[in-house]
């Protein structure tokens, strides 16, 4: 190469330097900017359909969602293929803080209570510090108030009670598709004789967003043991969810009808293979009531 | 003789007019969406922007995760429904500066200025106009903007269910506090 030639190039080289950097000023900065790197909107609602989703509700938001759970559709059109039988859970979910939501219930069937505590412990986040799964833990308490028909042998307080901890372990794979996993221990303080006091479940959530709006939705718990197997069943829920600003819809089949935690993972003995499919409803609406700023 | 024309060449290109180029690292870009029913507001206070004193040009960045909304569903719908930030991580503006000849950074002054360029967001591109101003008073250089954004013209849609609540008209307020760049990008 002759020395012109070099020269000539190198010229040509350093003129277009300044040129190329001229593109974009910004272009390194905007490399090494962090912001906010954590994913959130794993799921539409704070539950996958019976079981808590990875989701947190916000600080200052007060979630209130109205359950319904119907009869099952096998039972025809003399019953409405089962809307002529509900039971419906009342409850409002508190978030404390982005991490920490408090939340209390009550469920028609037995006039049961409930309240739970959900902690993030790890949210999904890229970039410096980066986590691959959100983490949330979730103890919770239920209660049942009715009264037994026999008023000589009125139900200890003790007998009433169940509680549940919970890991729920998840992870938004991308913007359609997010998974989750739940390691559950309910407890019940009485139980039927062969029954154990521990069950100890496996949940399964999983969605697949198909518009900006509208997600398909699964949820399901193994349930491992304490179950009598000849009676047990493990709840599977298959639905949509339905955004609509500050409304979400979630509508659904399952073969629980179940509305907590004690509820649809000890108390589910329908199966999907007898068709005892059910059709129910979440409806949650999320109110800001912080103080106006 | 040529390796002094290489040397000279190389130093009358290093200095790249460093000390004509403005950047500001903490741009605070805000919107409001105003309407009947409900004010929106949300900013964002790590907005990045040169401006090259030399040549007029005027970007500005931000990363739309960091808006900060009055609370986490409206940030929430923000970035899943409305600007997609993981598929359209920024919003960038990049225009000139008219007229910038006689901006003198060692003289207080208040520059009465015309912003031109092309705002990018959510995949599309438009041509926008704005007034602005950039203040210089005791070495300090402050740059303000406000300007309008449609809705429609990058694409956003809003559903039915909300139309009385998102304005389809965004207004926009940027207010960045520029430094001297010490050394070249």
């Amino acid at each position: 190469m002759s020395a012109k030639i070099f020269y000539t190039m190198s010229l040509m080289m350093l003129f277009s330097i300044p040129i190329l950097a001229q593109e974009s000023l910004l272009k390194d900065l905007e490399n090494e900017q962090k912001g906010n790197n954590k994913i959130s909107g794993a799921f539409k609602s704070s539950r996958v359909i019976n079981g808590h989703s990875i989701e947190m509700i916000g600080a200052g938001m007060m979630d209130f969602r109205i359950l319904h759970r119907f009869g099952p559709v096998s039972q025809g059109i003399g019953e409405l293929f089962g809307l002529d039988q509900a039971s419906m859970r009342l409850g409002f979910d508190f978030g404390l803080s982005k991490n920490l939501t408090i939340g209390v219930g009550r469920t028609t069937f037995k006039k049961e209570l409930d309240g739970f505590l959900k902690y993030r412990i790890i949210q999904q986040s890229t970039g410096y510090k980066a986590s691959p799964v959100s983490l949330v833990a979730v103890a919770g308490l239920s209660v049942y108030t009715y009264k037994n028909p026999d008023p000589a042998k009125p139900i200890p307080f003790n007998d009433r009670v169940g509680s549940y901890f919970q890991m729920i372990v998840g992870r938004k794979f991308s913007d359609h598709f997010s998974m989750q996993l739940s390691p559950t221990l309910v407890h019940r303080n009485l139980v039927a004789a062969n029954d154990d006091n521990d069950v100890f479940a496996l949940g399964f959530g999983a969605r697949y967003k198909f518009t900006k709006r509208m997600a398909f939705v699964v949820d399901y718990s193994y349930v491992a043991n304490g179950l009598p197997k000849t009676t047990g069943a493990n709840p599977l829920s298959i639905g949509v969810d339905i955004e609509t600003g500050g409304h979400v819809f979630q509508l659904h089949f399952s073969n629980s009808t179940g509305m907590n935690e004690r509820s649809f993972i000890t108390e589910t003995t329908n199966t999907w293979g007898s068709g005892e499919v059910r059709f129910g409803f979440n409806l949650s609406r999320i109110f800001d009531i912080k103080k106006s700023r | 003789m040529k390796p002094l024309f290489f040397l000279l060449c190389l130093i009358s290109i290093l200095p790249l007019d460093a000390q004509d180029r403005l950047l500001s690292r903490d741009a605070s870009i805000r919107f409001f969406s105003t309407m009947p029913l409900e004010n929106i507001t949300a900013v964002n206070n790590q907005g990045l922007s040169v401006i090259d004193l030399k040549t007029g040009v005027i970007e500005i960045s931000v990363l739309l995760k960091g808006f900060v909304f009055p609370n986490a569903l409206m940030q929430e719908h923000f970035n899943e429904n409305y600007v997609e930030s993981s598929k359209y991580p920024r919003a960038y503006f990049k225009g000139t500066i008219q007229p910038f000849n006689d901006i003198r950074l060692d003289k207080d002054a208040v520059h009465k200025l015309i912003v031109k360029g092309t705002m990018q967001l959510h995949g599309k591109s438009k041509e926008i106009n704005s007034h602005a101003q950039l203040q210089i008073k005791e070495g300090k250089i402050i740059g303000d903007a406000v300007f309008d954004l449609l809705l429609d013209d990058f694409s956003i849609q809003i559903p039915k269910l909300v139309k009385d609540k998102i304005a389809k008209n965004i207004s926009i307020n940027v207010k960045a506090i520029y430094q001297v760049q010490k050394n070249n990008l």
